[in-house]
């Protein structure tokens, strides 16, 4: 660990901790907005939070110790991802440690920690949850990795702070951020995926899962699910926003890539939520064919990438 | 500017690029009024691609071209389909493709890397106008035609005519140092009579006949 590095730690883990549920009580905001409606606060899901992390949590007396340690591995993976991905600098603090695969790999590992968590208990709801997000899961993460291959083939690199730092402007790419787009609906569990409002039993994927959750566990997984949501984004905007990036760790370089990174997954954010108002949720045996889209996408966009390379 | 030191491309090639994807967006969408928007959006990406040209080339005349860009592209064109697209869109169900969507889809991603594979190692000589714009603009160009041929409204196909000659006019914009005078009010004025005209017989067979399937018209045949 340099200096670098963990200036970078103390500037990037806050920052991300602080504007992932900000950024989700933005995308509500921007929901209400087109539905005609007065929204909450951009602060509530901090409020939300802040509540159940002072709240007394109730288990059920079938749980095992996999359902008490799952929220925090469940938060931990999701923010050591965050930890890998740039986002105000084209550097990251873990980003000499691990590279894209990495994050793929964290974030299926929080998907199994909840998995298991939501089987403990036996609730059936924690079950169909949990089948459906699998299945999703089984067809977004081929998806994920083609679209980051996608950027990464004509590199030759998947360091993620590599990939960060050039982004040339071509139809590979073009293809990339449609697949990537769509793997970040369905990982943050937006319409036309899943409906992270409501946990009715017709529409539950994710809110399935974390039914039987409450008080403070409950807390840190709703954080991880904003930490999950700004990594997606953070991603998307370093692949494919590199504009004003901090290239190196100067004050003045540093404040203007905070300014552009909040300014881009506020973009990106409002982008999730114009597709969320504009759609209807799929039916559960439709989503395949959007997540197969994303990965006929993702394979186009290393094919475009692997002989654009060639001239 | 320094802040776009890191892309290899320039904002002639972004725009391009967006071209294709309101293209691509465009080509198979069965609504007519997204479908409109698209090319309204076109409309307006051309405009910026032809205000970029004219500062590159600076002088009057590529003002001129801007000028027409946007009042035949922007206002003319989606103003003469505008009620057309309204009166199908109210009375009539979503409209047929030839092909059943999910492999038209794929068929238009394939026409795109195509025209990108074939066309992106050529670039206009004596011009450094970026290495997206061509390769673009034949893709846009294959994608009106295949929207051509999948889409089974008259309305959409006169939409699909719109979407290759945008194609064609990026590819005279960027691979020329402006085209003559004549030659662009020829270009301009001809798109808007044909768009006018067919527009006007498509909303007609809309009236007369309920649905605007062209592939009725073939039992006409003797």
């Amino acid at each position: 660990m340099t200096p670098g590095d963990l200036l970078l730690f103390a500037l990037q883990l806050p920052l991300v901790v602080l504007l992932a549920p900000a950024l989700n009580g933005a995308i509500k905001a921007w929901k209400a907005f087109w539905q005609n409606r007065q929204g909450p606060g951009l602060l509530q899901p901090w409020w939300d939070i802040a509540k159940y992390l002072a709240r007394e949590s109730v288990v059920s007396e079938h749980a095992s110790w996999v359902y008490r340690w799952a929220p925090a591995v469940y938060l931990g993976a999701l923010l050591t991802a965050a930890c890998l991905a740039p986002t105000l600098a084209i550097f990251s603090p873990l980003g000499r440690y691990g590279d894209a695969i990495a994050v793929v790999g964290l974030l299926a590992l929080a998907r199994f920690a909840l998995a298991l968590a939501a089987l403990d208990t036996a609730s059936n709801f924690g079950g169909m949850g949990t089948s459906r997000e699998l299945m999703f899961a089984a067809l977004v993460e081929p998806a994920l990795l083609l679209g980051v291959f996608a950027v990464a083939a004509p590199l030759g690199t998947t360091n993620l702070e590599a990939l960060a730092a050039g982004t040339p402007v071509d139809m590979a790419h073009v293809l990339a951020f449609g697949c990537l787009f769509i793997v970040a609906i369905a990982e943050t569990g937006r319409i036309p995926v899943d409906n992270p409002d409501t946990h009715l039993e017709l529409t539950m994927a994710h809110e399935g899962m974390i039914l039987e959750y409450s008080g403070r566990p409950l807390g840190l997984l709703l954080l991880g699910g904003h930490v999950k949501q700004l990594v997606m984004l953070s991603l998307l905007a370093a692949f494919f926003l590199p504009w004003g990036s901090a290239r190196d760790l100067t004050a003045p370089a540093l404040a203007l890539g905070l300014v552009a990174y909040v300014l881009k997954v506020t973009v990106l954010a409002a982008a999730l939520g114009l597709t969320e108002s504009l759609n209807a949720k799929l039916r559960v045996f439709k989503v395949p064919e959007l997540l197969g889209t994303a990965s006929v996408l993702g394979f186009l966009a290393v094919v475009a990438g692997v002989t654009g390379g060639a001239h | 500017m320094p802040m776009m030191a890191n892309f290899s491309g320039g904002p002639l090639d972004m725009v391009a690029l967006a071209l294709v994807v309101t293209a691509l967006a465009g080509a198979l969408e069965r609504r007519p009024m997204i479908a409109l928007g698209m090319l309204t959006l076109q409309g307006v990406l051309l405009t910026v691609a032809a205000l970029l040209i004219a500062l590159d080339e600076g002088g009057a005349h590529g003002y001129l071209a801007v000028a027409i860009t946007l009042g035949v592209k922007v206002v003319a064109i989606p103003r003469v389909l505008r009620s057309a697209a309204h009166e199908v869109a109210a009375t009539g169900p979503a409209q047929r493709l030839a092909v059943a969507q999910r492999p038209a889809q794929a068929l238009a991603l394939v026409v795109v890397l195509t025209a990108f594979y074939v066309v992106g190692p050529l670039a206009p000589a004596g011009l450094n106008r970026g290495t997206q714009a061509l390769p673009a603009s034949v893709a846009v160009m294959l994608l009106g035609l295949l929207a051509m041929l999948v889409q089974g409204s008259a309305l959409a196909q006169v939409m699909a005519l719109v979407t290759m000659e945008n194609g064609l006019y990026l590819a005279a914009l960027t691979a020329t140092h402006g085209f003559p005078l004549a030659v662009e009010l020829a270009v301009g004025v001809d798109a808007l009579v044909a768009v006018v005209v067919m527009g006007l017989v498509s909303r007609q067979i809309h009236r007369t006949f309920g649905p605007i399937d062209t592939d009725r018209l073939r039992s006409q045949r003797g």
